[in-house]
């Protein structure tokens, strides 16, 4: 009986190809013009990641291979050259992924242009590149959001980490009003705060600094790093004891599995973001 | 092809002592000899890029702690295996390192080292580096350069020991210096 299969499979080949060819005889659209089908997309979509690459681990083979069938079938799905880029980005794989990732902008910058500012802004610390991201997407798409955030937000950050601290204050100033909203009673984000707070204190602006850092502590009281820049303003103004204080709560909280709270904390530290070392560090100091 | 950096720097120590064997036949092993010799043995080589179907490795030396032999390896951020130090102490650790030897290097981009972490802690000898500019192309940067930030990699010694379900697992990290006109400005992840 096994002998058949591949007298079958024989019979079959041709067979298949004589409905394809009937199928392009009556007409079907042709690939490209499926390709500009939102619905045909969505159903490749589903079909190699949703029910493909999504099953397995994005650090299988198979992941890049089920992105590599999606994009052979159809080259103008943005989501695809995105997906391929993620796991390499988190693996810093920079070469590969960034063709993809700028791959994707081209198709839709609508979508993944924001994506490429924080990939920069956090990934790769290209703050000048993620500023232009996010400055040309605002123009697309104002008052859009990224990664839980307004694109202030990340420009803000970008400003700080460039030195250019009013610029920054200005930035996070706008990231505020946006999540306040019309009737300004909405909450503000508590990074928002913290890094208002840290821009304050680079523009030596002790009392704004610790106002911001204090308001931040009130949303999320153990998060390590207002304390800990909550603490260094106390030590330049002499106050060890608050210093000390609000370097013993930092610690505890690291210790503890506290952290910034953003989603991609895992893969990438955050502009500013401490360990349990720089915290020791500043105790020792402080101890003398 | 070496395939092994280690064996590669015993034959260029090698190679230094034959080329010193004539010298040494001529005059007794006296005490200045001996001690040239072993200076050389010091003396850093240069960075050799061993290109492999997928990537150059530094180093391609495997070695295995017998009490890590059965664990997983995961990726680092399954388990918070990011060097406990922020980016500005390494940044300042690295620029420090660089300045102890008083050569000056040029270029901006990215120089990544992915290697593993065993399950007591020890990141493993085989290492794969990856280069590109600052805009995310692929190039090369001076060896020594590489071969500076390597060696400051080496220096590092604090990798966490993690464990996942109750048990010690090795893990797969990696460590970016990304460089303005041959400065560390920013250390990833």
């Amino acid at each position: 009986m096994e002998k058949w299969w591949p007298l079958f499979l024989s019979l079959l080949a041709p067979a298949c190809r004589g409905y394809g060819q009937a199928l392009a005889a009556a007409g079907s659209p042709p690939l490209a013009a499926a390709c500009g089908s939102k619905a045909y997309q969505d159903t490749l979509v589903a079909r190699y990641l949703d029910r493909g690459a999504h099953r397995v681990s994005y650090l299988s083979p198979q992941w890049g291979q089920y992105c590599d069938s999606l994009i052979a079938a159809c080259p103008n799905i943005a989501y695809a050259y995105q997906q391929k880029a993620m796991p390499l980005i988190k693996c810093g794989d920079y070469a590969q992924a960034f063709p993809l990732v700028d791959k994707a902008v081209a198709l839709d910058a609508n979508r993944w242009m924001a994506y490429r500012g924080f990939l920069k802004c956090i990934f790769t610390k290209d703050y000048t590149g993620a500023l232009a991201d996010f400055q040309r997407v605002a123009k697309l798409k104002p008052n859009g959001r990224e990664m839980d955030h307004t694109y202030p937000f990340f420009e803000g950050i970008c400003e700080l980490e460039l030195g250019h601290y009013q610029r920054a204050e200005t930035a996070l100033a706008q990231d505020m009003a946006l999540q306040r909203g019309p009737d300004g009673q909405g909450p503000v984000h508590f990074n928002t705060l913290f890094y208002a707070g840290v821009a304050a204190a680079r523009l030596k602006q002790s009392t704004q600094a610790q106002f911001y850092l204090q308001q931040c502590l009130k949303a999320y009281p153990q998060h390590p790093e207002a304390n800990y820049y909550l603490a260094l303003t106390y030590q330049a103004q002499g106050q060890s004891a608050l210093a000390r204080q609000h370097l013993e709560a930092a610690q505890r909280a690291l210790i503890g599995g506290y952290r910034l709270n953003e989603d991609n904390i895992f893969y990438a530290n955050y502009p500013e973001q401490i360990t349990e070392f720089e915290v020791t560090q500043a105790l020792k100091e402080i101890n003398g | 092809m070496l395939r092994y950096y280690g064996l590669n720097l015993s034959l260029q120590l090698l190679r230094r002592i034959e080329a010193l064997l004539p010298m040494l036949k001529k005059r007794k092993r006296n005490a200045s000899t001996m001690f040239s010799l072993l200076l050389l043995s010091y003396l850093p080589a240069h960075a050799q890029y061993l290109p492999f179907h997928e990537g150059e490795y530094l180093d391609t030396t495997t070695t295995r702690n017998p009490a890590c032999a059965k664990t997983m390896t995961l990726p680092y951020f399954a388990m918070d295996g990011k060097y406990p130090r922020s980016s500005a102490t390494l940044v300042r650790e690295a620029t420090a390192f660089l300045q102890r030897g008083s050569r000056k290097f040029n270029g901006s981009g990215y120089i990544t080292f992915r290697f593993v972490v065993d399950c007591a802690g020890y990141r493993q000898p085989m290492t794969q580096v990856l280069q590109t500019d600052a805009s995310y192309a692929a190039i090369h940067f001076r060896p020594e350069l590489v071969q500076e930030l390597y060696a400051f990699l080496k220096t590092l010694k604090d990798w966490r020991m993690v464990t996942y379900s109750g048990h010690a697992v090795s893990y797969f990290t990696y460590l970016t210096f990304k460089l303005t006109d041959g400065k560390v400005v920013a250390v990833i992840p």
